[in-house]
């Protein structure tokens, strides 16, 4: 009795420890601030021990009972509790309800456990006796759950594994104390079988937990996954530096929420500042909601459709609320449409309305698929949608590190007809950073308006983007055309010479 | 009169295509796969074998027309197409199929349109002006400049069209030129400048010996020479003895004419490559035109300029040949009954062996019809969730493995535009040349759905160890007769064509088999001759 008194009172306050560690440590990991988060995680944790406390009072008879129970939903909650807040970080946008919820539910489980504990064994052992013992193996608990956390548990098992596996612990005790207690229980059986499920799941979740947190890629990326999914189309990895969030498509990185602004600014407002009438805009790619961001501070745009392949993606910038901060909430603006298509078949098979402005944020060309893209067709297929007076842009990779595939652009773009005005600015995390602006005519350019308050583009910044120094300067005029995608091997080669 | 042999043997061929697959599992040794017949479902075959017995009470329908042609492939599509050109529309086209195309029909799947046969359509010579014009009336070719055509970007194959897997890498291209010893690269710079030279050879009249169409080629005595050996003969007498240089020529034959360059006459493997002297001005001479369906694109094309005349599910028995009109007779299966037609003339653009069997005529004696042969094949097509990804070029148009007695896979979704496959549809080719052709006709349609399985999947997992079990399903075309194979005596049975034709006069025959070598090109050609004839005669 007395060897099972001090064993439960271990495994319950590592368990309850546990918890909470993993509660903190992944607020701050998805949410940054770590001091905020450990210390608001905490805050709440013990409050919700406080009020199992307090409900332990209105459960009588049975106790034992219902001690086992509370530890099979204890195991249950707490030890699905970092999966959860995984896989709600990338699909909801309640991300801040569902932890400080799970962090109360958990915390008042917790609670409970200890004053339960007491009663039972009140008649049992002297009651001094009782507290000193409870107290002590409740600190030696919690001592070796807080060394072992960060020393042992998430270097080897990551957090999902850790809090599923203290789970297990809990559960595990309860099935120990269904079996001690089997002639003292009402319910066996169904204690057993309540107990028994609650394992079965947790080891299926410790199973799986590894496709749930990818603590590896950390290593790729050199800084904090906050989340990783596999659409249909892409792997999309979100992380997180200090305050400062990116975004890897298949590993090439897409923005990083410091600078983006200017990659951004610098997309859209060429484009939409020279355009006479902004009414009816068409942005192709850019599901990140950032091109149309900078869009909605045009009060003369009526209409935006975006065409993006990837519903999960523009999904995650459309419910994360970190990310509907950062896009300040564009892609649920109402003036937005949101096609789900492929843009070269959507070009062909399907648009009808033609558009004052196209923006164009496709992938870089790194392989034939996406380089079709880029291809003399697609401008051709582009230049069903617009007028005489359209102006179009595209993102056209790096004019000092891939110029002569910036160049092909270039021409490519000219070769279908059309007049083109490149440029490029530097945004600290891409370098040096070109886009190709074009229309049939931009002869007579004039700036229309420009919204106030921008944080980096200007028409006089607009000036000296348009000047090429020699070292990005290319004059071989190569077309890229379906048929040969003569662009692909450019920019592998020159990418991979700048990784030599 | 072998007239019952002759209609079983269409019957089993399979050339009866309603598209109805039986289902069944192939159990290979890790995986199931579905796998599916297309072509002639068992009944159809049934009622087709043996005689006309079921067609004994069917009513006959006489009719009286300037022309019938029959045979709806593409050199019967092509007589048609030109005839309306011509404002010559009084006139039917009678195709024993559901649909029209024969070699270039295609079909469908869930997830792509595939052809049957014929993948795509190489760059038109620049004397062939009847191809030119009608790829530009179409928007093919979109314009022409200094004697250069400028082709639609959107149906040239896209880039990357052919890889090789050759010493464990994929490289771009089909011929073997990675790590090669001087030697051997020296010799296939040598063949492919003798190529250069031949292509400009010019018989005393002035007229290319080696072009596409053969029509616009002359022959002389040195043609007639290479005609008697086999191209493999003629490459050792020539001194190349590579086994990268032979392995690339015997694969092109295999590819062109379904069977090796030890089978081939010596003059159509040099054809091959001395008849193509395309001058585009937007892209490589040697890409190709190619679409989902292949050439069914063009099928459909040439079938909307006639859908007036085209009767398909009509099986011509006889075509006799008398002083005054051609007597064509015929079962409309669909309809359920006779047709006896009374005709000017006829075209007949149905292959050799059935010409054998229908036509009677004073001007086409049985004797020509024998040695033309044609050698089987076996297309499967493939439904699979993923490509292994192997080392060097990614997934291509046209995927082959050097060394290999198979031709590799051709990726039917490649000319999409979209950038995602959630699916991947593949077509396996294999000519069945390893014995005479007779043998392996008869192994091929003795063959189970297992024993095509195993072919089919053994050619993908020598290039992709791990592709078994991303494999869905497999649909089987099987051609008993597949195109025209150019064994030597190949140019002499097209010279016999042209005596025999020169006195026909109410029966012309065009089909690919009579000019030796089967292509669009040729096809389409054979249909404008015969159209012209047809158009002279009833001026
Ligand atoms: C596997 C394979 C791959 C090929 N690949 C290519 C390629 O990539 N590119 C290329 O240019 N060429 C290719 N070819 C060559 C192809 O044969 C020609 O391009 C062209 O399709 C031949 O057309 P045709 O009209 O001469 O013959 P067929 O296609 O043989 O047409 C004959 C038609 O006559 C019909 N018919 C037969 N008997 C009767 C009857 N008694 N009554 C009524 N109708 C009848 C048949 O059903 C058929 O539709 C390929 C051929 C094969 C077999």
């Amino acid at each position: 009795m007395h060897y099972l008194l001090l064993f439960t009172i271990f495994v319950i306050s590592t368990c309850g420890l546990i918890y909470e560690l993993v509660a903190g440590t992944l607020a701050s990991y998805l949410l940054g601030d770590s001091v905020t988060q450990f210390s608001t995680v905490i805050g709440t944790y013990l409050f919700a021990m406080g009020i199992g406390s307090y409900l332990s009072k209105f459960l009588r008879n049975n106790l034992i009972e219902h001690f086992i129970r509370i530890e099979v939903i204890t195991g249950v909650i707490g030890g699905l509790s970092s999966a959860i807040l995984f896989i709600s970080f990338g699909y909801s946008g309640y991300f801040r309800i569902i932890l400080y919820g799970l962090v109360l539910l958990t915390g008042i489980f917790v609670g409970l456990e200890i004053p339960l504990i007491m009663r039972i064994l009140k008649n049992k052992v002297g009651f001094r006796d009782l507290v000193s013992k409870v107290f002590t193996f409740d600190y030696i608990g919690a001592l070796i759950a807080s060394i072992a956390f960060p020393i042992v548990l998430v270097p080897y098992l990551n957090l999902t594994r850790t809090s599923v596996l203290f789970g297990l612990f809990n559960v595990g005790l309860a099935l120990y104390l269904i079996y001690y207690f089997r002639k003292e229980l009402k319910h066996p059986t169904l204690l057993f079988i309540q107990a028994s499920g609650a394992s079965l799941l947790l080891i299926f979740a410790f199973v799986y937990a590894g496709r749930i947190n990818r603590i590896s890629e950390t290593e790729i990326y050199g800084e904090s996954i906050i989340y990783a999914t596999n659409s249909k189309y892409q792997r999309i990895v979100l992380t997180r530096d200090r305050n400062a969030y990116s975004l890897f498509l298949n590993n090439h990185l897409q923005f990083n929420s410091r600078d983006e602004y200017r990659y951004h600014e610098a997309l859209v407002h060429p484009v939409l500042s020279h355009c006479s009438k902004p009414k009816n805009i068409l942005v192709l790619g850019g599901g990140d909601g950032f091109a149309v961001r900078e869009i909605l501070k045009y009060p003369q745009v009526q209409h935006i459709t975006l065409v993006d392949l990837d519903p999960k993606l523009v999904s995650i910038f459309s419910k994360n609320e970190l990310m509907t901060k950062l896009n300040q909430n564009s892609l649920n603006n109402p003036k937005l449409k949101v096609i789900h298509a492929d843009a070269f078949e959507w070009l062909r098979n399907t648009a009808k309305d033609k558009y004052d402005a196209i923006i164009i944020d496709f992938p870089d060309p790194s392989n034939y698929s996406v380089g079709k893209l880029y291809t003399l067709s697609f401008y051709k297929s582009l230049q069903r949608v617009m007028t005489n007076r359209t102006l179009a842009v595209m993102q056209s990779t790096s004019p000092l590190y891939a110029k002569e595939s910036f160049w092909c652009i270039n021409s490519t773009i000219e070769a279908s007809y059309l007049q083109t005005i490149p440029y490029h600015t530097y945004v600290p995390s891409f370098g040096e950073w070109g886009y190709i602006l074009f229309g049939y005519d931009l002869n007579e350019l004039k700036v229309r308006s420009l919204p106030k308050k921008l944080k980096y583009y200007s028409t006089e910044e607009f000036k000296s983007m348009k000047f090429f120094p020699p070292d990005m300067q290319d004059h071989k005029k190569v077309v890229n055309r379906l048929d040969n995608q003569a662009l692909i091997p450019l920019f592998e080669k020159e990418w991979d010479s700048l990784f030599d | 009169m072998e007239r019952r042999t002759f209609v079983r043997y269409i019957g089993t061929l399979g050339t009866v295509a309603l598209l109805m697959p039986d289902l069944l599992a192939c159990n290979t040794a890790k995986s199931k796969i579905s796998v599916n017949r297309l072509g002639a479902p068992l009944d159809r075959g049934h009622l087709l074998r043996g005689n006309f017995d079921f067609a004994s009470d069917y009513p006959v329908e006489k009719m009286e027309i300037p022309a019938v042609i029959i045979g709806g492939g593409i050199s019967g599509l092509s007589t048609g197409y030109h005839l309306q050109k011509k404002g010559f529309t009084d006139f039917l086209l009678l195709e024993l199929n559901e649909t029209v195309g024969g070699n270039s029909g295609f079909g469908e799947n869930r997830y792509s349109k595939y052809p049957l046969g014929a993948h795509y359509l190489s760059l038109a010579n620049p004397q062939n002006r009847a191809l030119i014009d009608f790829l530009k009336e179409q928007g093919l070719i979109t314009k022409e400049e200094n004697g250069r055509q400028y082709y639609l970007e959107d149906f040239l194959c896209h880039a990357p069209d052919e890889r090789l897997l050759f010493k464990g890498v994929f490289h771009e291209g089909l011929v073997p030129e990675y790590g090669i010893s001087p030697e051997t690269h020296a010799e296939i710079t040598r063949f492919f400048d003798q190529m250069k030279v031949l292509k400009e050879a010019k018989n005393t009249d002035g007229i290319d010996l080696f072009n596409i169409p053969i029509s616009q080629a002359s022959i002389n005595s040195d043609l007639e020479a290479l005609d008697k050996i086999t191209f493999k003969d003629y490459l050792n007498d020539q001194g190349y003895h590579s086994e990268e240089l032979h392995w690339f020529l015997d694969y092109c034959c295999r590819d062109d004419f379904g069977a090796g360059s030890d089978k081939v006459s010596a003059w159509a493997g040099i054809h091959y490559f001395a008849g193509r002297k395309a001058k585009p001005g937007n892209t490589d001479p040697t890409t190709v035109l190619t679409w989902s369906e292949g050439n069914g694109f063009l099928t459909n094309i040439l079938e909307k300029s006639i859908r007036e005349q085209v009767k398909t599910h009509v099986l011509v028995y006889s075509v006799e040949e008398l002083d005054d009109h051609v007597l064509v007779q015929a079962i409309d299966l669909k309809a359920q009954k006779k047709l006896h037609i009374r005709a000017e003339s006829a075209v007949i653009s149905s292959p050799s062996y059935v010409a054998k069997h229908i036509l009677k005529s004073p001007s086409w004696p049985q004797s020509y019809f024998e040695g033309i042969h044609h050698n089987p094949w076996l297309i499967g097509i493939v439904v699979v969730d993923e490509i292994p990804e192997g080392n060097g070029t990614p997934l291509a148009w046209d995927n082959v493995k050097f060394g290999t007695k198979g031709l590799g896979y051709v990726s039917d979704r490649h000319q999409e535009f979209g950038q995602h496959r959630d699916k991947h549809v593949i077509s396996v080719y294999l000519a069945l040349d390893r014995e005479d052709e007779q043998t392996e006709r008869r192994k091929l349609f003795q063959m189970t759905d297992e024993e095509m399985c195993d072919l089919v999947v053994s050619e993908l997992t020598s290039m992709h160890p791990l592709i078994e079990q991303h494999i869905q399903s497999i649909s089987f075309q099987r051609w008993g007769h597949g195109m025209v194979t150019p064994y030597p005596g190949a140019l002499a049975k097209y010279q016999e064509y042209l005596r025999l034709k020169s006195h026909a006069k109410r029966v012309h025959l065009a089909h690919t088999d009579y000019s030796s070598y089967s292509v669009f090109e040729e096809g389409f050609d054979l249909g404008l001759l015969a159209a012209n004839k047809l158009v002279n005669h009833e001026a």
